[in-house]
């Protein structure tokens, strides 16, 4: 456990990455880091057009103490091009293995599997986020979670500026006893790296680092 | 002879003529409205695929009118078949193009 969570604090320090939008333009690298109060993750991808991406996804959940480790592919199935603005549906899907560091699972490896949709709607001013996730790893975990998210963006930037919105994100996970989460945050992006951050009603920071290349 | 001499002047003159008609058509700029382009991980898509081709220069980007402006190296030529093939693959729409003399 405390190996994974170093591999993962080891490659968001020194590749100094973390992610943007599920697929990227065609031969476009995107590597993402997030952290939150829930789980630490990797997640890299190419893209070989702009409606497909594959990559390798990393993730320890902190409560479940569990790594999953897995092959990701993301499906752009459609995208909605408007003057001023853009919306997107996805399907996030991925497969590998769950290792447990549970008192109960200490040790176990199982095979997982987990998918998704996620649809989003932007113009340069107001953003609004759907998306939900459902995870398989045998005994280990299994689990719905969806969330959204709203931002609003304080001034309008143009091509090459620093970008900033404010974000509120509310995130729902039926199982848990206390299953509603709210984050407020900021997101800042300038060239090809985007930054996150926020605080969570649980007291938890969220820390979230992409790159495109 | 006389009116050789004219005729071939007549014809060195249309020749030239033609010839700057044409270097209009090759030099200069090309502005493409382009719907889609809200967020600068989009322009930058764009961008990126474009700047990876031969003729062109130069890309620059206005997100205020969803507008890209391509500026060409000398000589060269870039057909709107293939300006809209590169926006449609970054994942955006042409809405029109237009060329700058």
């Amino acid at each position: 456990m405390r190996y994974t969570f170093y591999l993962i604090i080891f490659f968001g320090i020194f590749i100094n990455s973390a992610f943007a939008r599920p697929v990227s333009y065609p031969g476009g690298w995107t590597v993402m880091l997030k952290n939150d109060g829930n789980l630490n993750r990797i997640h890299t991808h190419l893209s070989p057009t702009h409606k497909l991406s594959l990559g390798y996804n990393l993730e320890y959940w902190h409560d479940e103490e569990f790594t999953l480790n897995s092959l990701q592919m993301n499906n752009l199935v459609k995208r909605w091009n408007k003057k001023n603005s853009q919306a997107n549906f996805y399907i996030k899907s991925g497969i590998g293995f769950a290792y447990s560091d549970k008192s109960n699972f200490d040790g176990e490896i199982k095979l997982s599997g987990f998918t998704g949709i996620s649809y989003d709607w932007e113009n340069r001013s107001y953003f609004f986020k759907y998306q939900n996730r459902y995870t398989d790893a045998d005994k280990i975990y299994d689990a719905f979670m969806q969330s959204v998210t709203f931002g609003l963006a304080p001034y309008q930037g143009d091509f090459g500026d620093l970008h900033t919105w404010l974000m509120f994100k509310i995130e729902h996970k039926p199982e848990n006893k206390e299953n509603f989460e709210v984050t407020p945050l900021f997101r800042f992006f300038k060239s090809v790296h985007l930054l996150e951050l926020g605080l969570n009603d649980r007291g938890k920071f969220l820390f979230n680092y992409f790159i495109r290349f | 002879m006389k009116n050789f001499k004219y005729f071939l002047a007549a014809l060195l003159l249309c020749l030239s003529l033609n010839s700057n008609a044409d270097e209009k058509d090759i030099f200069g700029e090309i502005h493409v409205s382009v719907n889609g382009l809200v967020c600068d991980f989009c322009a930058q898509s764009i961008q990126k695929l474009f700047n990876k081709e031969e003729s062109v220069e130069a890309v620059d980007i206005n997100m205020d009118e969803g507008m890209i402006k391509i500026d060409l190296k000398d000589g060269y030529n870039m057909d709107d078949n293939l300006i809209t093939k590169l926006i449609t693959d970054s994942g955006y729409n042409v809405e029109r193009i237009y060329r700058v003399e």
